[in-house]
């Protein structure tokens, strides 16, 4: 094998890690087995928006140091504040070279809101190119800046609720004195073989949409929306990185039109996954989908192959990003039925975060607990060197990232998006840095 | 205070209530039902879904036995659409001996139970899925029901007959004046209002909790609280009932229901403050997949969607300690023969294939009190749904729905036999060609269709994702409703219903389905979890919804007046 | 006892849609259901009709029909279930089987390869003529803005023959599945693998006989046709395996899938004895490769696109002919976004499919003619049809470009 560095896992972490070895130059390949959670994602970065017991995070990066002390075993403590910051400005700009411009807010260390679905407001870092940041005054304490916002839909599209929505915002302490409004504009879906948009999912609406509809948009939402500062609609506009049809909207009605990510799945989260694809195969790497890697074989503290059941694959490096239980960079096991089930991983059987500081449930009693799913921060531990280790021993050419990494809620923190790219970014580096070590 | 007139009252939404409440309806009466919380959310809904053919209980109960054989034939004429005739299978394995056999050959005889007696190669050819180790097998008429929608289906055909059902509304309290019971007291559980319901006759069906009504009188009943947990499987594992031919013991049915199967259950005893709080246990899970996979080792590969444990409302009768030797026989008590104290009528133990007999007998009493001379008429009289012949059902090519043919129809087979399946031939109020938008499908594991749904909330009464759930399996499928309750919640929202919180009822909702999940958290059903908590609160946020919700009430106290007057402003401009 | 690896009764219907997880990755990734949204898609189709299916057969959706088997959804699914096999299984069990002569015409591609033998000039000008095209549109339904591929003058079975005699002097032999393309359609490429094979020191045989792999037969509703193909090929392959040869070697990324998995999994033909000694081409090149046999080769300069075949991707294939493309010296490679091309097989053929199959394949062509490459690579014939119908590039397997680099100039 000619590579020098092995990635196991397409989704977020594994790309970006992908992309920062390619543009240093290293011969890098991507192998994936099954789509990503980026299928369903906002398609914004969230980097940092909560820490137990404190107000809502207006400056993630700041509060990095805060979030090490508190829990120091989280991936961002290993990193560090000053390196999540460069890591994650580095791929905005990587996404920027594929033509996906995503949005920052006026000083950048800063939050903005995202709107969801649900009409839930979720503290980001980076949004989406067509949503233009809401900025962090917008939204927090009672000083609303916005006196009307607008929902529309596309008749009979079922993955965007704007009535659940406008229910969902109006218990929002700012949305108390804003009017919110809603109403749903009929399409005759020019490409959509007859089909109407309540058999369709959010890229299907976007395939079947073609002039005439954007037309027909045009002109009602120029008719029928006057004096709102605001129209949400749902993410059904491009699958392409420019997000054109929704700028030109935009441009042709004057109207600030935002879409927000769909029920799954997400044309936010695909476009994503199209401009990081873009982007590494661009630089030079090669993706390897539907090779799902099954085991991994170790000699001492070196990975030597890791192994898909039928072809052994050996590199100088390998780079584990294959995801948590859904991806199943992570399983849960019952060995019988009078076991408890335990959490593995699966490749090299890594140690994991240890539940025996932290004596809580594996789960809460509720689903939507302010206190967040315990299941969600188990995951691969790193030692002091940020190594992975396999029976307390430390691993030298294998680096982890993403969500299989443990000791961290994507969820509750909003951290899902920065912890992947700062933690592939970080793998990358170690790799660019034993590489080059070795050169030298 | 405001009042209700009727002449009788029921009290609990449960099968027998609704079996009651129908009966008297159709012998005329006006009548009232009132239910805590949701028709058939009690014992009634967690329960196998079997429609016993009476074979289980021929060694140790011949008379439930018989009762239970009689009611299977009636059901399945009154009931088509609730139902599915699987027949089922009594497997002896090698641990268990042939000898059992014998005697239940010899039960089922005297019980009137026909039987066919297999060999093991026979009962793996009409059941692939039953473990290939049996040593023997025996063919009853076993079938699946499903309990909420006959309970649904009961409800329907009262209020079409004129009654009134009040869910979410509590008897608080008997009224009692001179001696007679004459009607009751009543919280709206949603708007916290209390009103009278002034009826000749109550009657207590709240099976496991008729000790609670009773005692507003004063009155006392032994009751034994026998607890059952059981497991859904994520498909249809098996055709036919499997059941074990032994003694009555843990696990030992596997009910095909519609597009799951059930395996269950345990028995435990509770006490009566526990009803409220059940859970099902390790031990429990470890039971049911140990001892199911003995009916059919492919269990052990399915995924578990949920696990959820009901309560039999046995009467005890002895104090005996198991209560599988307690009779499942129905107990009717008048209260003015047994008491003095006329006006009042409670039914229970029993079970739900009983449950028509059940309320034939309460009704009986009643009419008797009432001096009504109409005869009961709902052994005879197919239930709204029901009126869809066999042959039809099993060619679905014929079934003509609201004048069309569905083999004509330009709908997915998927949607309009779902639809069928489900509501029988009432599925034309809502399955229409020409409707586009009614034809949607919101829950893609379960075929339900926006249509549907909006039905269920014009005509079965449901005020709730749970509610709706119960009427049309909205969410019942292998995820649990990740997406369809968003989309449903959608769709409350939508329809405007001031009784309805769509935020209140999604979270709810949510809240409920974990509960099940939550015990059998492993493998795919925890990738699942992980899944729908990536979807409800990453993407969503619904539960920082929550939290932004009490937020935002404690900012209300201090700006109560204000919020109020801007909460109107607001409904105008709905209005307008 | 693991819960997880106990066996279930013995049955070997496919339990994988239990799996599910309804996250809609599979239908995020369907060509199909993007361009037709008619389609309700993968999901819908395989493992949430399955439960129903399993309730009656009667559950059955018409909407099966437009489902191309790529196989992209399982490919995108994280949970391993089979979707399109679940679909096709479903389509033979519950679905129309009539008969219909324009399936059974694009179907039986040993057949019609057979029956052109010694007329092949003649057949080609008779398929490339505006009122053939017509009268196969209007009478047949099969689209005629559709280029057939042209039959060669001369089979490869026969071609072969000429270098057969010298394939006994090389100790390691494998013996090659031509399958019908090559056979019938591009002898050419069929020589290039015996020219690569030879200068690696491995001789090539054919098996005795071999008929259609049976991929056109089950994508058209003839799963019994496509069984006894696949009983009458495996029991050709075991001999040829008994009779000395190492491998079964297959240059057809869908015929080598079709051989070995979807034999036992889709039409319960049991293979176990030959299944993990038959390998696509590049899969077996790169391991000699990487074990050190490796023939000498000069550069080639050529800008190339490598364009990922679907049923390659699902094999787990793609990295072998990459690492194959990698050790062509000179080469300069770029891997195009993987996406379906349309044809599916036969189903592009259909007029009632036309305009999909186009639709599915428009980003490719695009990026194809943006990539200002030289030649088109991939490891698919119907692949190579598709692509040189749609666009101004030619289209080469990774066999074609090896032995390039082994020929003198």
């Amino acid at each position: 094998m000619i590579h020098e560095c092995l990635i196991v896992g397409g989704g977020l972490a594994g790309l970006t890690a992908g992309i920062r070895c390619a543009e240093a130059g290293l011969k890098v390949a991507v192998v994936s087995g099954g789509e990503s959670a980026l299928t369903f994602a906002s398609g914004s970065i969230d980097v940092l928006g909560s820490i137990p017991g404190q107000p809502v995070v207006r400056r993630p990066f700041d509060a990095i140091d805060c979030l090490a002390e508190l829990s120091p075993g989280h991936p961002y403590a290993k990193i560090g504040r000053e390196k999540v910051f460069q890591s994650l400005g580095w791929f905005h700009g990587q996404m920027a070279e594929v033509g996906l411009e995503l949005g920052l807010a006026s000083d950048c260390r800063e939050n903005q809101w995202r709107i969801t679905a649900a009409g839930s407001l979720r503290p980001t870092w980076l949004s989406q190119p067509a949503t233009k940041a809401m900025p962090w005054e917008c939204f927090h304490g009672d000083g609303a800046c916005l006196q009307k916002v607008v929902f529309v839909n596309i008749t009979g599209f079922l993955d965007f609720m704007p009535e659940l929505a406008m229910c969902g915002l109006k218990q929002h302490p700012s949305f108390r004195s804003v009017a919110v409004e809603h109403f749903n504009i009929n399409l005759p879906l020019e490409h959509g073989h007859g089909a109407t948009a309540d058999t369709m999912r959010a890229p299907q609406l976007a395939s079947a949409m073609g002039d005439r509809d954007m037309d027909i948009l045009a002109r009602v939402l120029s008719e029928r929306v006057q004096d709102a500062e605001l129209v949400v609609m749902p993410a059904c506009f491009d699958p392409d990185l420019g997000c054109n049809r929704l700028q030109k909207l935009r441009q042709r009605t004057g109207l600030n039109i935002i879409d927000i990510a769909t029920l799954p799945p997400s044309v936010h989260g695909l476009r994503l996954h199209k401009a990081l694809r873009n982007r590494f195969r661009a630089l030079g790497g090669f993706l390897i989908p539907g090779t799902e890697v099954r085991h991994g074989t170790v000699d001492g503290d070196r990975v030597m192959s890791v192994s898909t059941g039928e072809d052994l694959l050996s590199a100088d490096h390998f780079i584990l990003a294959s995801g948590s239980f859904f991806s199943k960079g992570l399983q849960s096991v019952k060995e019988s039925m009078s076991d408890p089930c335990s959490v593995q991983e699966p490749v090299f059987n890594l140690d994991l975060h240890s539940w025996a500081d932290q004596p809580k449930d594996f789960s809460s009693h509720q689903f939507l607990a302010p206190e967040g799913q315990n299941f969600v921060r188990s995951g691969v531990a790193l030692n002091q060197s940020g190594q992975p280790m396999v029976a307390g021993k430390g691993l030298h050419n294998l680096h982890v990232s993403g969500a299989v990494l443990g000791g961290y809620d994507p969820v509750q923190e909003c951290s899902g998006g920065g912890v992947a790219i700062s933690t592939g970014w970080q793998a990358a580096e170690n790799v660019i840095c034993q590489v080059k070590g070795q050169q030298v | 205070m405001r009042r209700l007139e009727a002449d009788v009252v029921i009290i609990g939404g449960g099968a027998t209530g609704a079996g009651v409440f129908r009966d008297c309806c159709l012998r005329g009466m006006r009548s009232i039902l009132v239910e805590r919380n949701d028709i058939a959310s009690g014992t009634t809904g967690r329960n196998h879904g079997l429609l016993h053919s009476g074979a289980r209980y021929v060694v140790t109960d011949s008379h439930s036995a018989a009762e239970c054989i009689r009611e299977n034939r009636t059901l399945k004429h009154i009931a088509g659409h609730c139902i599915e005739k699987t027949d089922g299978l009594f497997i002896s394995l090698p641990e268990d001996g042939l000898s059992y056999q014998q005697d239940f050959i010899n039960g089922c005889a005297r019980a009137g139970i026909p039987t066919e007696i297999l060999t093991p190669q026979q009962a793996l050819q009409l059941e692939p899925s039953v473990n290939p180790a049996l040593i023997g097998a025996v063919r009853i008429p076993d079938g699946t029901i499903d309990p909420f929608r006959i309970t649904s289906a009961n409800i329907l055909d009262a209020r079409e007959h004129g009654g009134t059902l009040l869910s979410d509304t509590k008897a608080v309290g008997l009224i009692i004046r001179m001696g007679h019971v004459q009607g009751i007291q009543c919280r709206d559980q949603r708007t916290g209002e209390l009103f009278e319901i002034r009826a000749r006759q109550v009657i207590n069906a709240t099976g496991a909790w008729c000790h609670e009504v009773m005692e507003y009188a004063d009155l006392s009943v032994d009751m034994y609280h026998s607890r059952g947990a059981l497991l859904i499987m994520g498909h249809r594992l098996n055709g036919m009932v499997i059941n074990r031919c032994r003694k009555p013991g843990d696990a030992d049915i596997l009910v095909p229901g519609d597009t799951v199967s059930v395996i269950g259950t345990t028995s435990t005893h509770v006490g009566r403050h526990e009803l409220e709080t059940l859970e099902v246990t390790d031990e429990e899970v470890r039971v049911l997949l140990e001892e199911g996979s003995k009916l059919a080792p492919e269990m052990m590969n399915a995924r578990v969607l949920r696990a959820y444990c009901g309560v039999r409302p046995l009467v005890s009768l002895s104090s005996d300690g198991s209560d599988r030797t307690i009779s499942r026989g129905l107990v009717a008590i008048d209260h003015a023969e047994s008491d003095a104290l006329p006006g009042l009528i409670t039914i229970t133990g029993g079970k739900l294939m009983t449950y028509r007999l059940m309320a034939e007998v309460a009704t009986d009493m009643a009419v008797r009190h009432l001096g009504v001379s109409e005869k009961c008429s709902t052994a005879s009289k197919p239930l709204p749904g029901a009126l869809l012949s066999d042959q039809d059902k099993s060619k679905g090519k014929n079934v003509q729905v609201g004048g069309y043919s569905l083999a004509d129809s330009s709908l997915p087979k998927t949607v309009a036999g779902s639809a069928v399946y489900r509501h029988g031939e009432r599925a034309k109020d809502f399955v229409k060609e020409d409707s586009k938008w009614c034809n949607a499908v919101v829950c893609e594991c379960e075929v339900v269709t926006r249509g549907e749904i909006l039905y269920a909330v014009d005509q079965l009464n449901a005020r709730s994702l749970s509610d709706l759930r119960r009427r049309t399996r909205v969410g019942m499928g292998p995820c649990q409703g990740e997406m369809c309750a968003c989309r449903t919640a959608g769709l409350l929202a939508e329809s405007r219903s001031d009784q309805i919180d769509a935020l209140d009822t999604l979270q709810d909702f949510i809240e409920e389905r974990w509960k099940g999940v939550r015990p059998v958290l492993w493998g795919d059903g925890l990738r699942e979890a992980e899944f729908s908590y990536w979807v409800q609160e990453g993407l969503l946020g619904l539960g920082s919804l929550r939290q932004q919700a009490t937020c935002a009430a404690n900012a209300v106290d201090t700006t109560a007046d204000h919020t109020t007057a801007d909460h109107t402003a607001q409904d105008e401009e709905r209005t307008a | 006892m693991n819960l997880f690896s106990l066996n279930g009764s013995g049955q070997n219907h496919d339990r994988s849609f239990d799996r599910c997880l309804k996250c809609t990755a599979c239908s995020s990734q369907c060509p199909v259901s993007l361009v037709r949204p008619d389609y309700p898609g993968p999901k819908q189709c395989g493992p949430d009709g399955e439960r129903l299916r399993l309730k009656s057969p009667e559950f059955m959706d018409d909407a099966l029909k437009y489902c191309t088997g790529c196989k992209r959804c399982e490919v995108a699914c994280p949970s391993n279930v089979r979707i399109a096999d679940i679909i096709a299984t479903a389509k033979q069990k519950y679905g129309d089987n009539s008969f219909k002569l324009r399936e059974f015409l694009l179907s039986h591609t040993d057949l019609m390869g057979g029956l052109t033998r010694g007329s092949a000039p003649i057949v080609n000008k008779i398929t490339s003529l505006k009122p053939t095209k017509i009268l196969m549109d209007r009478g047949l339904g099969i689209d005629q803005r559709r280029s057939f591929p042209a039959y060669a003058t001369k089979s490869f079975r026969s071609t072969f023959k000429s270098v057969a005699s010298r394939q006994e002097q090389h100790a390691r032999k494998v013996s090659y599945f031509h399958g019908c393309f090559v056979n019938f359609n591009d002898p050419q490429l069929g020589m290039d693998l015996v020219t690569v094979l030879n200068a690696m020191n491995i001789g090539v045989r054919l098996l005795q006989k071999e008929k259609c792999c049976g991929v056109p037969l089950v994508a058209n509703g003839f799963h019994d046709k496509a069984r006894a193909n696949a009983e009458f090929n495996t029991s050709f392959c075991e001999q040829a395996l008994e009779s000395g040869s190492e491998r079964i070697v297959s240059s057809s990324s869908s015929c080598s899938l079709m051989l070995r998995e979807d034999y036992p999994d889709m039409l319960g033909v049991k293979n176990e004895k030959v299944q993990s000694r038959i390998s696509f081409i590049t899969r077996f090149l790169a391991g000699e490769f990487e074990a050190g046999n490796k023939p000498e080769m000069k550069p080639v300069n050529l800008k190339v696109a490598y364009h990922s075949p679907c049923h390659l991707i699902k094999a787990g294939g793609v990295l072998h002919t990459l690492k194959l493309l990698w050790d062509i010296p000179g080469l300069e490679l770029q891997q195009l976004d993987s996406n379906c091309c349309g044809i599916a097989g036969t189903y592009g053929f259909k007029k009632e499919n036309y305009e999909t199959a186009q639709g599915i394949g428009e980003p490719l062509f695009q990026q194809i003619e943006e990539s200002g490459c030289d030649f088109v690579v991939t490891d698919c014939e119907t692949c190579k049809m598709q692509v040189e119908m749609s666009t101004s590039k030619k289209v080469l397997h990774p066999v074609n470009l090896l032995a390039r680099s082994l020929m003198e100039e």
